[in-house]
């Protein structure tokens, strides 16, 4: 796939469904539609949010923590839906308590990869989150997604969160980013 | 009583076990803090796994100071301001990286990596040559020095040694630091995120708090997240310890039958459990069998800001303070040199689970802390005494086994010695 003027309406449905695909998911996510939203991940889903730092010019491809080190978020389906079930455990689940109200925008839409039934897709997302009284956060970066076509259309296969920020503005990252 | 600020002993009743709250939201009280604790005391700045080379360096704080921490082309560790002597602008304006100057951005003043001021720019047609540049070098800590692994430093010149201040503390942090002869190391990666909160809030709850675990951390502990010794105890009545030693640091002990001394972990991290009992004999040989055999290491405070949970996986955290009101918190996982990869993987994975921002044990904690902060600004919220009297009338002292004054589990003698501890600091005449 091209990402320089070479295009055609096979690309341009491929688009299509890519976005409407995020769109739902940020949809199922913002809406707490919890379940469903587990259900978009294949069993094999992984989710990595690596940390970064402010780095040199020249030492710019270390900015960010890579295999082996630590990173905000290292999780599979089964770790996310622990985090999903603890949603709703007693006594209460105090960073969730009352639910963030989140809002997940997606843009910058680009088809990276096609291949074997997988779509490498990357899109900037603001996520913003608002809680209690007057908290709000606001988290920008880029997502880097594998997006893998099943009978039911498309499961997210893997999702890689590069963050903008060095030290996050907020106190918690109770939600899904 | 102090001639030039606030009576701060009526803020902190000893005898009842009271605490009134303008000490976590008073500017005139964080200033004292920032001149009588976060310019006295003993900081940690990090890990020599941080600054592993040569010319390596990191940038972090002291206090609201900021510092760099910086090895030398001989591989000697130094800590300067991260301040330029002619204007002030930061010399570093990166967290991490390896370089053997640093040039300062608005005037082009460099400095090597010991500290000296190497190059002036207009020495000669603004200084005439003139300026003594052996004085102008970047301005070291007073002291610093290496516990275990562990970086720390102060402003004070007159500090104790670091061993001093670290004390009997030192013998519970061993059972971290001197595990195996290797020592430790950081896994990769400084987790940092902010926190509108006092930081004595944060650094309490490390020093002494058992009691809010099973109700803060409640949810996590039932959805199944920690299937360890210390959370099956804690729904049932665990036994343990609490410890104050000297200088103002909290240690919490659980005295689990046939629990691990440390990182008392979660059932399925088998290759961590294999490598403890591996290491147990040579261990127990190094640090006696109270401490490999005989306690549970769950949390601890080094007076001020430095903040382990040893749950699990071993968590360290610096609470930078940013004002009264606020903390960056600054965060790794620190395990053992010498693990085998598929432990060291397990570690680093529960640490990314279980800590930081996003970990499902650590965020349930911030909200309390920064409501506690936030109704310390209204005035008559201010004038309410908060309590501190759990075993109040059992003052605890010593005990046979552990050094330190040890106290109950479920005790808050480890607070009330913490805000002491903190009186004596910002008003020295308040000593008894």
């Amino acid at each position: 796939m091209s990402n320089n003027g070479t295009w055609n309406s096979s690309h341009h449905d491929l688009q299509h469904q890519v976005e409407a695909f995020l769109f739902y998911e940020a949809e199922l996510n913002d809406e707490r539609r919890f379940q469903e939203w587990l259900d978009l991940l294949t069993d094999d889903f992984r989710y990595w949010v690596p940390i970064r730092d402010s780095v040199d010019s020249y030492d710019v491809a270390k900015e960010l923590t890579g295999e082996g080190q630590m990173g905000f978020f290292d999780d599979t389906k089964q770790s996310m839906e622990t985090r999903i079930r603890r949603y709703d455990m007693e006594p209460k689940p105090w960073a969730e308590y009352p639910p963030s109200r989140t809002r997940h925008l997606i843009s910058n839409v680009r088809i990276k990869g096609v291949e074997a039934g997988e779509v490498e897709v990357h899109c900037n997302f603001i996520a913003y989150r608002t809680r209690l009284e007057n908290d709000q956060d606001m988290f920008v970066g880029t997502r880097q997604d594998v997006l893998r076509r099943g009978e039911e259309g498309f499961k997210l296969a893997r999702r890689t969160i590069i963050l903008d920020h060095a030290v996050l503005p907020s106190k918690s990252l109770s939600f899904i980013l | 009583m102090s001639t030039t600020g606030p009576d701060l002993s009526k803020l902190i009743d000893q005898e009842h076990g009271l605490v009134y709250r303008s000490l976590y939201s008073d500017p005139a009280i964080y200033d004292l803090e920032l001149e009588h604790i976060f310019a006295r005391c003993w900081l940690c700045l990090g890990h020599e796994s941080l600054v592993p080379n040569p010319n390596d360096f990191i940038t972090t704080y002291m206090g609201e100071d900021p510092v760099i921490l910086w090895r030398n082309a001989e591989g000697k560790l130094g800590v300067y301001l991260n301040l330029c002597r002619h204007r002030g602008n930061r010399v570093c304006r990166l967290d991490r990286g390896n370089t053997n100057r640093f040039v300062c951005s608005y005037h082009g003043w460099v400095y090597n990596s010991d500290g000296k001021l190497i190059g002036v720019p207009y020495m000669k047609e603004g200084f005439m040559n003139e300026l003594d540049i052996e004085k102008w070098g970047l301005v070291p800590a007073a002291k610093v020095d290496v516990y275990k692994g562990l970086i720390f430093a102060t402003f004070d010149n007159d500090a104790p040694p670091l061993e001093e201040y670290l004390g009997e503390a030192a013998w519970y942090l061993d059972v971290l630091l001197d595990w195996t002869a290797e020592g430790t190391e950081f896994i990769g990666g400084t987790r940092k995120w902010t926190i509108d909160c006092n930081w004595k809030t944060a650094a309490e709850n490390f020093a002494t708090d058992m009691a809010h675990v099973v109700h803060t951390h409640g949810a996590s502990v039932k959805v199944g997240l920690s299937r360890s010794h210390h959370m099956q105890q804690l729904a049932r009545n665990a036994k343990g310890f609490t410890v104050y030693t000297k200088y103002g640091h909290g240690f919490t002990l659980m005295d689990i039958p046939d629990g691990l001394p440390i990182w008392d972990v979660q059932t399925k991290i088998e290759p961590f459990q294999r490598f403890l009992e591996e290491t147990m004999p040579e261990a127990t040989k190094r640090l006696g069998e109270t401490r490999t055999k005989g306690i549970t290491l769950v949390a601890a405070n080094i007076f001020p800001n430095l903040s382990f949970s040893f749950i699990d996986v071993t968590t360290a955290r610096v609470w930078h303070p940013r004002g009264p009101g606020k903390i960056e918190a600054w965060e790794w996982t620190i395990v053992p040199k010498g693990l085998t990869p598929e432990a060291k993987e397990e570690m680093r994975h529960v640490g990314v689970y279980k800590w930081g921002p996003a970990g499902m044990f650590d965020q349930d904690d911030m909200d309390n802390w920064v409501q506690m902060t936030q109704s310390a600004r209204g005035w008559a919220s201010r004038q309410v005494a908060m309590n501190y009297q759990m075993h109040i009338g059992d003052r605890g002292g010593v005990h046979e086994d552990l050094p330190g004054h040890v106290s109950a589990l479920y005790s808050e003698e480890n607070a009330r010695l913490f805000y002491k501890h903190w009186l004596e600091r910002v008003q020295p005449e308040s000593r008894t």
